[in-house]
């Protein structure tokens, strides 16, 4: 069992000690922080990026649809939409989606 | 004294501050000739007004479309929300082709009493083996927060069965992806409730614990199962409590998971009447996962599984000369404590890694499984020989005792940088299984003969990954060499004979995801 604790301490250690960011966000947060504002209050319809497929997501930003509900260029800054369209279109109902208990 | 011509003067400037000041303030002066431009073109508009609101509604314009035209274009609509509503399960899935060369050394001829004899060995292949692999995946959002997954899985030699592999001896746990048969069977299917506003939920049914972390990396995709690969890779029934602890105290992709998994069940244990019936063997699990702070993309996972009543040797396994003429209820328990560890493109260097370690501990019941063996030839008189119990025998003196097992396994992947040709990627793998390891690694998913992960010896791995199309195919080449320390990997039963049998497996296949 001794082992067994080094490794368990060892592996702790490199999880929780490894702090400096690996790579650029996923999008993910500018997600839930910007579009969240609006789309998990009530004011707009709930949005997830499995509403749409890829394709739609993609139509979506390129025709920039969202200007007949709400113009939020004012908000959102087009690097911002961008990385937001990225995170989106990855994570669309047609993606290679992660599977695993009690995952949406 | 002012003179009269500045008192005139004065006159003059009140005037213009007075009286032609405001004036000029009120107008403007226009030209004659753009005032009547001005009027005209109000007019036109007028006029255009005057239009508009006399025509009639119905009227079709160029841009306009007739009620019926809408009406028409709102029923085709309906029919499509219709379809949309009533198609309830999502289908994806898998095809894999795969062909496959196996190189073995130093196998161990078995002598009557089922042992290998290391004095008597030989070499063998089987070359060009070709296998099909299916999956479909299914998944319908019953609601918002009711979701089912399915997964119907197909493994098959071409113009064959399967491999001569354990999946034959008994129930869920081995056969992880496959059916001896080459059916298409179930491999997954289960349902997540979401229990509304809370971090609570619970995942009941055949759960999706087969190939999971770090398998995707190999199978360039992304995460498909819960239980890191190491650990197990089995089908298996249960019910999964999970808290979500990204919810709960916003520790990204933190999920404490509390599992209860019936492995082996004989529903006649207490109805019959004989004494030869076995315990079911059930297992509890708890797991904790997260991302490592600050790295997404990242997988920290620590687990304990304690697994009680393990089934006695299976009477399928046995050659045709010997028979089981007394057993225990159950042959012991044992317990599997893991830790893995996982990151995604480090640094953007475009390199994955991932590492591994699971240790087990095996309480085996001091009690075995009594085996008798056919002297004669008539198969009806059979002697007994030996007791067989979990990595122990009657023979060698040991059974019931304690053992202590581990295995650790590690790797990386290297997407190469060039566009052109899709970024192909090349990876390498280790693994080590001890003498008394004993995971819920048991037969392979389709493909290989032997489990590398399953082993107790060494195994190493390289492959290269061609994307054909970025999204939907790809071509795997690669190599498996495995060096046996024991034999039976897989089989718990009896004490592990010393082995120095070797196995190459070279392989090519080609996955199509739909």
């Amino acid at each position: 069992m001794k082992k067994l604790y080094r490794f368990i301490i060892i592996f702790v250690l490199l999880g929780l000690c490894i702090q400096p960011r690996l790579h650029a966000e996923d999008g993910k947060d500018l997600f839930v922080t910007k579009c969240g504002k609006c789309h998990t209050r009530g004011d707009a319809p709930d949005v997830a990026p499995v509403k749409y497929a890829s394709s739609q997501w993609k139509r979506f930003f390129s025709r920039d649809k969202h200007k007949r509900k709400k113009d939020i260029s004012g908000e959102i800054s087009p690097e911002e939409i961008t990385t937001i369209e990225k995170y989106l279109t990855n994570h669309a109902a047609d993606s290679d989606l992660p599977i695993a208990a009690g995952l949406r | 004294m002012m003179t009269k011509k500045t008192v005139f003067r004065l006159f003059l400037m009140s005037v213009m501050f007075f009286w032609v000041y405001p004036v000029m303030a009120g107008s403007i002066l226009v030209d004659k000739d753009l005032f009547e431009k001005i009027y005209r073109r109000q007019m036109i508009l007028e006029k255009k007004l005057e239009k508009l609101e006399n025509a009639d509604p119905g009227k079709k314009t160029s841009t306009d479309l007739t009620q019926e035209e809408f009406d028409e274009i709102a029923d085709r609509l309906d029919m499509v929300e219709t379809k949309s509503i009533l198609d309830k399960v999502r289908v994806s899935g898998s095809l894999r082709t795969r062909y496959d060369n196996f190189n073995f050394e130093k196998i161990a001829r078995l002598d009557a009493f089922g042992v290998p004899n290391l004095k008597d060995q030989y070499d063998g292949e089987s070359t060009e083996t070709w296998s099909n692999r299916l999956r479909l995946d299914l998944r319908s959002d019953v609601t918002t927060n009711i979701i089912f997954h399915g997964r119907l899985s197909y493994f098959k030699l071409w113009g064959d069965h399967n491999y001569d592999t354990d999946a034959e001896f008994d129930g869920d746990v081995h056969s992880a992806s496959t059916s001896v048969s080459g059916d298409l069977h179930v491999e997954r299917a289960y349902i997540d409730y979401f229990v509304p506003n809370t971090p609570i939920s619970f995942t009941f049914g055949r759960l999706p614990g087969t190939g999971g972390p770090p398998t995707e990396y190999k199978d360039n995709t992304t995460r498909k199962s819960t239980w890191p690969m190491l650990m197990t890779s089995t089908e298996a029934d249960g019910i999964i409590f999970n808290l979500d602890l990204d919810q709960l105290f916003h520790l990204k992709k933190g999920m404490f998971r509390i599992t209860y998994n019936k492995n082996l069940q004989d529903y006649l244990k207490t109805m019959s009447e004989k004494e030869d019936r076995s315990d079911d063997t059930r297992s509890v699990t708890a797991a904790f996962e997260m991302m490592v702070p600050g790295v997404n993309n990242s997988l920290f996972w620590l687990s304990y599984v304690k697994v009680y009543d393990l089934r006695t040797v299976p009477e399928k396994l046995l050659p045709e000369n010997l028979k089981i003429l007394d057993k225990p209820r159950n042959s012991g328990d044992f317990d599997v404590s893991t830790a893995h560890l996982q990151f995604d493109n480090i640094f953007n260097t475009g390199i994955d890694w991932f590492g591994a370690y699971v240790h087990n501990e095996i309480v085996p019941n001091k009690e075995g499984t009594l085996i008798g063996m056919d002297f004669t030839g008539d198969r009806q008189t059979f002697t007994p020989v030996i007791e067989l119990g979990l990595f122990s025998d009657s023979i060698k003196g040991n059974l019931g005792e304690f053992r202590e097992g581990d295995a650790f396994y590690t790797g990386l992947r290297y997407t190469i940088p060039i566009q052109a040709i899709n970024y192909p990627k090349i990876g390498v793998e280790f693994n080590r299984g001890s003498k008394y390891f004993m995971g819920g690694i048991l037969i392979s998913e389709g493909g290989e003969i032997t489990n590398k992960l399953g082993i107790y010896g060494d195994a190493y791995e390289a492959y290269y990954i061609q994307p054909i199309n970025q999204k939907h195919m790809y071509l795997r080449l690669g190599a498996i060499y495995i060096e046996h320390n024991y034999y039976n990997p897989n089989l718990f039963f009896g004490t592990q004979p010393k082995s120095d049998m070797t196995e190459l497996n070279i392989y090519t296949l080609v996955d199509v995801r739909f």
